[in-house]
C-alpha cells in the first residue's frame, strides 16, 4: 500500500516537474539523440513550436547550405559545420542575447554536435538542440521558407541573376570588392 | 532487540536517506544526464529511458524520505531493497559485458562501472532489509 502511494506521489511529482521546467526531458527522443555529446539541453516538437511561435528562439541550421535554401524553418539562419570559424564572427555579433535552437537532420546527429561541442568549447553555454531536426518541423506542420541566408553569407549566396538587374545595370555594391565577384565572366 | 539496536537502526536509516537524496538531487537536477547515463548501460529500451529519467530519481527521493517516517518506513525499506537490487544487477551487467562506462549513481559524471559499487549496494541493501524487517 505504501509503495503504491509512493509511486502515485512519484507521478504526480513527476508531472508537476515537466510541467514547470523551462526546458523538460523530451518523453520520445529520436535514436540519433544518444549520440550527441555536447551539454546543449534537448528539446522536442512541442517546445520548439513554443519557442517559436513566443519568439523567444532563434533556429539555427546546421545542414548544408543546400539543404537550407531547399528548406528551413522560418527566420532561422544557417550555420553548417564548415563555415562555423569563418562566419563566427557574423554570427555571433547577429545572435548576441538570443536563445539559440540548433537543429540538423532527425537521423544525423554528427553535423549538429560538431557546431554544438564547437561553440561550447567557445564559450557558449545555455544552447539548446532540436534533435527532431528538420523532418520533425516539417511532420508537426512548424512554418517553413525557402531560400539563401543573405545575413549570415553576403558573399556566398547572391543570386547572379538578381545582381544584374535590367532597369538598374549591374549593382557593384552586392559584391565585395575584396572578394570574388564571382562567376560573372 | 538489544539496547543499542534501534539507535544503530536508525543511524543506518539517516545514511540511506541522505545518500539516497543526494543521487536524486544529482539526477532530478539534470535529466538528461541521467538518461544519458541509462542509455548506457544498453539494457533499457530507448522508449523507456526518458520516464525512468524523470520517474525514478523523485521515486528515490521519496522512499528516502519516507524511510524517516514511522508510518511508512516498511515502504521506503522495501523501495529501496529493490531499486538497490536493480542498481546490482544493472552494475553486474555492465561489469560482465565489460562496459566502461558512468555508473549514473549521481546522476552523470558520478564514478566508473566498478566491483566497489556492488559491494556499496550490497552493505546498503543489508541496511535497507534490516529497517524493513525492524519496521
Amino acid at each position: 500500500m505504501e509503495v503504491i502511494l509512493l509511486l502515485a506521489v512519484t507521478v504526480a511529482v513527476a508531472a508537476g516537474l515537466q510541467a514547470t521546467r523551462s526546458n523538460p526531458l523530451p518523453l520520445t527522443l529520436p535514436s540519433s539523440v544518444w549520440g550527441l555529446e555536447s551539454h546543449a539541453k534537448w528539446i522536442d516538437n512541442a517546445r520548439a513550436r513554443e519557442l517559436y511561435s513566443s519568439g523567444d528562439g532563434l533556429f539555427v541550421d546546421v545542414r548544408t547550405p543546400e539543404e537550407y535554401i531547399s528548406g528551413h524553418i522560418a527566420g532561422g539562419v544557417n550555420l553548417p559545420p564548415s563555415l562555423l570559424f569563418e562566419l563566427y564572427e557574423t554570427f555571433s555579433s547577429w545572435t548576441e542575447g538570443q536563445r539559440l535552437v540548433f537543429y540538423g537532420s532527425r537521423e544525423d546527429s554528427f553535423a549538429l554536435d560538431e557546431v554544438l561541442l564547437e561553440l561550447e568549447k567557445m564559450g557558449h553555454t545555455d544552447l539548446l538542440a532540436y534533435p527532431e531536426g528538420w523532418e520533425g518541423w516539417v511532420e508537426s506542420k512548424g512554418a517553413t521558407e525557402e531560400g539563401e541566408d543573405p545575413l549570415l553569407n553576403p558573399d556566398g549566396y547572391w543570386d547572379e541573376e538578381e545582381a544584374w538587374d535590367d532597369d538598374e545595370g549591374y549593382e557593384e555594391s552586392n559584391w565585395d570588392e575584396q572578394g570574388d565577384a564571382g562567376d560573372g565572366e | 532487540m538489544k539496547r543499542w539496536e534501534p539507535y544503530i537502526l536508525w543511524l543506518g536509516r539517516i545514511v540511506l536517506a541522505v545518500l539516497f537524496l543526494w543521487a536524486a538531487w544529482g539526477k532530478i537536477s539534470d535529466p538528461q544526464g541521467f538518461a544519458r547515463a541509462l542509455w548506457n548501460y544498453r539494457m533499457i529500451p530507448d522508449p523507456v529511458i526518458p520516464i525512468l529519467a524523470i520517474g525514478m530519481p523523485i521515486f528515490e527521493a521519496l522512499a528516502a524520505i519516507a524511510i524517516l517516517l514511522p508510518p511508512l518506513q516498511k515502504g521506503g525499506s522495501i523501495v529501496l531493497l529493490g531499486l538497490l537490487g536493480v542498481f546490482i544487477v544493472a552494475l553486474g551487467s555492465a561489469l560482465a559485458r565489460g562496459l566502461d562506462v558512468d555508473c549514473g549513481c549521481f546522476g552523470e559524471g558520478s564514478s566508473t562501472v566498478s566491483p566497489l559499487l556492488i559491494v556499496r549496494n550490497v552493505a546498503l541493501g543489508a541496511v535497507a532489509l534490516w529497517s524493513f524487517l525492524r519496521s
